[in-house]
């Protein structure tokens, strides 16, 4: 079991990530970086940045972020630590999850939208990670 | 967590009436050119001028209207500055509506930022009211707009709980003389939405409840109203009802890959919608069954239980209806196009497909290599079997 949010949890994400074929073909022509933002809650008591770099279908890197400022990048997709266990184990659809609220996404929206394949990808990989949520 | 989303609704014989009621001061037609030169607008400048509107038409809709119509419909909304726009048409008028009216509310926006992720705050400067007459694209009660993005470009398919309508009027005097191709075609569209979304990831009670009611009146009466002579007034308005309720089951649920094929389709070769999403519902069907089995058996009380039981039944029962109301099965059907010209589009039409956020809620994620294997099933008329 990996802890979540952690630097030992989003290397497996990246591993899992650059082997799935199906996330591969739904983000093909995708560039851009993202950072995953945790906000405290529960039992989570500070902000928790993870950091992905998805490039042609892969990930060229990943890494926990020392601070949420640490550096920025192209998309912000920031929740509730609550929230992000319901998406990991399934629980919230990704897209329906922005629509409620329950999520924010920062950037450029029109681009995003026609890789919403990709999305369901990436949260259908995260989900195969056996995650421990303190 | 989820929304059932809808316009208050005015319905049934007389319904147009309603307009005279709405306190306005200055409302903005938006409609295509065929009804503005037929002047079927007129209906409505006679309720508005009962109200003591003063009325400006914008009746430059084209079908599947392009980016470019929408800013000049958006520049006469800021000289005009309406409190009221009133969508009246099929779906192009409708969506080109929804379009003006969200920039003329948020003159900062561009079209691109229709998104449903982002806070849009409309409804500030005037009311929206969508009068389809058409009985098909569902519009009139959806939060979604297909706008293209230029001759041959992609359709953008924007959406926001903002671009609900206030009112939806639906008079079935509207559709009254529909001819019987754009009746099917149309009628066609909205099979699909019902379907599709009863078997979307989103489907829910509500969308559900309105999904059934369209699919179960659409076979009852959409081959009445193709093939009669004198369609009875009554069988237009059950079909009128019905694209409205079809609107709220996918505006609700989503639609599917049938519709994401049907849009590329269509904007690659310029094919109407209706005619293209009805091409592809038994692809949908037969891609999905195995996934959808159980939302798709909600289908049962009104379509019969062994008709549910498998999708190449279910596909079949959809087939049976196009071959009644004369609306194609395979591509070369539809979009009267070589299989040289398809060959060399097929790249592109997978792109577009691939792209299209309608796949966010199909029960199965296509992968790029199985859209193009629905599109060449769609050309030969081979059933799906993967």
């Amino acid at each position: 079991m990996v802890k979540f949010p952690s630097q030992e949890w989003i290397e497996q994400f990246k591993e899992k990530v650059n082997q799935n074929a199906a996330y591969e073909d739904a983000a093909k022509s995708w560039e851009g970086d993202f950072i995953f933002l945790v906000e405290p809650d529960g039992a989570l008591t500070a902000p928790v940045a993870l950091y992905m770099d998805l490039f042609h279908g892969k990930c060229r890197d990943a890494k926990m972020l020392a601070t949420p400022d640490e550096k920025s990048a192209a998309y912000t997709y920031q929740g509730p630590y609550s929230n992000w266990k319901k998406l990991i184990n399934k629980e919230i659809d990704p897209i329906q999850g922005m629509m409620t609220g329950k999520f924010k996404l920062k950037g450029n929206m029109m681009k995003i939208m026609r890789y919403t394949r990709a999305a369901k990808e990436l949260i259908n990989t995260a989900s195969t990670i056996p995650t421990e949520f303190p | 967590m989820w929304f059932f989303t809808s316009p208050k609704i005015v319905f049934g014989s007389g319904a147009v009436e309603f307009l005279a009621s709405l306190p306005t001061k200055k409302a903005m037609i938006v409609c295509d050119r065929f009804l503005a030169e037929r002047g079927t607008h007129q209906v409505i400048v006679e309720q508005l001028a009962k109200a003591g509107a003063k009325v400006e038409v914008f009746g430059q809709v084209e079908p599947e209207p392009h980016i470019a119509t929408v800013e000049a419909g958006v520049k006469l909304a800021r000289s005009f500055e309406p409190d009221m726009i009133v969508g009246l048409g099929g779906g192009s008028a409708m969506d080109m509506a929804k379009a003006i009216y969200a920039l003329y509310e948020r003159p900062d926006l561009t079209i691109y930022d229709i998104t449903p992720i982002v806070e849009l705050n409309l409804h500030q400067k005037a009311r929206l009211i969508q009068v389809p007459t058409t009985s098909g694209t569902g519009s009139e009660t959806t939060w979604a707009t297909i706008i293209t993005e230029g001759e041959g470009g992609r359709k953008l398919e924007l959406a926001h709980r903002d671009l609900v309508a206030d009112w939806a009027v639906l008079d079935p005097m509207f559709p009254s003389s529909m001819p019987p191709k754009l009746t099917a075609d149309t009628g066609a569209d909205a099979l699909a939405h019902s379907i599709e979304s009863i078997s979307s990831e989103w489907a829910n009670p509500f969308s559900d409840a309105m999904g059934v009611k369209a699919v179960d009146t659409i076979f009852r009466y959409l081959p009445k109203a193709v093939k009669g002579d004198h369609v009875p007034p009554e069988v237009r308005e059950e079909l009128h009802l019905a694209a409205a309720m079809a609107g709220l089951s996918f505006g609700n649920a989503q639609v599917g890959v049938g519709h994401a094929l049907g849009h590329a389709l269509g904007s690659v070769f310029k094919v109407p919608h209706g005619r293209t999403v009805g091409l592809f519902l038994p692809y949908h069907i037969e891609y999905n069954f195995s996934a959808a089995r159980e939302k798709l058996g909600r289908l049962a009380p009104v379509l019969g239980d062994s008709t549910v039981r498998n999708g190449r039944d279910l596909a079949g029962k959809v087939r049976a209806l196009w071959d009644q109301i004369g609306m194609a099965k395979t591509i070369p059907e539809c979009a009267k196009i070589t299989e040289k010209e398809f060959e060399e589009k097929l790249p592109l039409l997978v792109e577009r497909a691939d792209s299209s956020t309608c796949v966010v809620s199909n029960p199965r994620i296509p992968s790029s290599q199985e859209l193009e294997r629905i599109f060449r099933a769609a050309w030969s008329g081979a059933p799906i079997d993967f």
